[in-house]
């Protein structure tokens, strides 16, 4: 019995993957519907199973796939029999946990850009967590990497320039929707264990723009967010997925 | 202070799937925008020819549109579905395997991924991206030989007993790997935080 078991245990990946002969395959189906440590075993290898569709380099389908799907449906009847529809998750007030943990091994997003600028006068200032520090004179070399907006703010986008030596990060948002009466835009700064920290917290200008200086540089960590979170102050984790994102080299 | 701008938030999966479930078929649109395109890459590398890859995707959104009042969005979700439908047809497609010879459980049924395709995760596009990074990174963490008997059984649906005949190992040897090869996987993006482990 006990060997048979292992001997099972052996083949619930193959059968996941539907790997093994017709034969094979009913002797674990069998063993699955007896076996709670099996099923618990084939669910979490199908888990990773699962995953393997995302692994594939995307191309761009035909133009005209579209709509032939769309016609090929026209008419015809949908299966009349109807199961009850699993219950929707409840959702929490908070994030749960920000489920992506993105891998930061790999290429950089961003290819690192000398840039010369002069901090002139006009710049709106976030309030920051970080305590300010006194840029120094334009830098020889800065780190520059791009923020993309998404969902609600698709139109807005962020440039980054990291100025290690100086210690400190200058952010240039564009295109920042207005927010409602009593919210503040929040900026976190995502750690390499994907734990997001707070940053800053400020408002748009009139038209949408926002120059953001931080007293830190981006050392230690993996990714920029921003969301937006009750005011005055914001909050000690973000109450959403962000729709404003940077990926850090 | 002027109203801010506000667009419509897009609809979750859930939502999509109840709206195909009661006949909306500019759902099955909205299903196509979101996930056609990895759709057809799927059915591309499993089959590496474009005009079958296109007709499986349009067979599988059919499936979708005919069975859409029997998905359970309890068991699997939208995505999850539509993926293991695409490579199960595919993979038919492949073998030259008229009817659905499918001896493994539906992948569907065993999970997601939690970030893009999840009913609750309004964030799509961009999790879409760091989970697809993410999942290839854990497949390239595999030792090769696993990475290799996984990729034959997932993306070319060879048996264990044909894999072993490819690479020259006793069968037993295969099964091994298949099994550390998805244990690892399992491992390397549950460390990351990045499978819905219901």
């Amino acid at each position: 019995m006990i060997a048979d078991h292992h001997d099972m245990e052996e083949l619930v990946a193959a059968y996941v993957l539907g790997a093994l002969g017709p034969e094979e395959a009913r002797r674990v189906r069998a063993h699955l519907a007896g076996c709670s440590s099996c099923r618990e075993l084939a669910r979490r290898l199908g888990l990773g199973a699962a995953a393997l569709a995302l692994a594939v380099e995307t191309v761009p389908a035909p133009p005209e796939l579209r709509n032939r799907v769309l016609a090929a449906v026209q008419g015809i009847p949908q299966t009349a029999t109807v199961r009850p529809v699993g219950e929707r998750p409840a959702r929490q007030g908070a994030v749960r946990a920000w489920r992506w943990r993105p891998a930061w091994k790999g290429p950089a997003v961003a290819a690192a850009a000398v840039i010369a600028f002069a901090l002139g006068g006009g710049l709106g200032l976030g309030v920051g967590r970080a305590a300010f520090g006194t840029p120094a004179a334009p830098p020889a070399a800065v780190a520059q990497y791009t923020i993309s907006g998404s969902g609600a703010m698709a139109g807005s986008g962020g440039r980054v320039f990291d100025l290690r030596r100086e210690q400190v990060t200058l952010i240039q948002f564009s295109g920042l929707p207005t927010l409602r009466t009593g919210r503040v835009y929040e900026l976190w700064l995502i750690d390499r264990q994907g734990h997001p920290q707070p940053g800053a917290v400020f408002a748009p200008e009139p038209d949408g723009s926002k120059l953001l200086l931080l007293g830190r540089n981006l050392d230690g960590l993996s990714a920029l967010a921003v969301t937006d979170e009750a005011g005055p102050g914001g909050g000690a984790a973000p109450t959403k997925q962000p729709e404003l994102l940077g990926k850090l080299a | 202070m002027p109203e801010s701008t506000r667009l419509a938030p897009a609809p979750t999966d859930f939502e999509l799937g109840a709206a195909l479930a009661a006949g909306d078929a500019g759902a099955l649109g909205d299903v196509y925008d979101r996930y056609g395109e990895l759709a057809y890459s799927v059915a591309l590398r499993v089959l590496g020819d474009p005009g079958r890859a296109a007709d499986v995707v349009q067979e599988c959104f059919l499936k979708l549109w005919q069975n859409a009042a029997r998905f359970d969005a309890s068991r699997g979700s939208l995505r999850g579905w539509l993926m293991s439908s695409v490579r199960n047809r595919a993979i038919d497609n492949l073998r030259g395997r008229a009817g659905h010879e499918r001896s493994e459980l539906g992948l569907a049924e065993l999970g997601e991924l939690a970030a893009a395709g999840s009913a609750d995760d309004p964030w799509l596009e961009v999790s879409a991206a760091l989970e697809r990074e993410a999942v290839r990174e854990a497949l390239a963490s595999l030792p090769a030989e696993q990475r290799q008997a996984v990729e034959l059984a997932y993306f070319s649906g060879y048996t264990c007993k044909e894999i072993g005949e490819q690479v020259g190992v006793p069968v037993s040897t295969v099964k091994g790997r298949l099994r550390l090869g998805l244990e690892k996987l399992h491992s390397y993006l549950e460390g990351r935080g990045l499978l819905d482990d219901r």
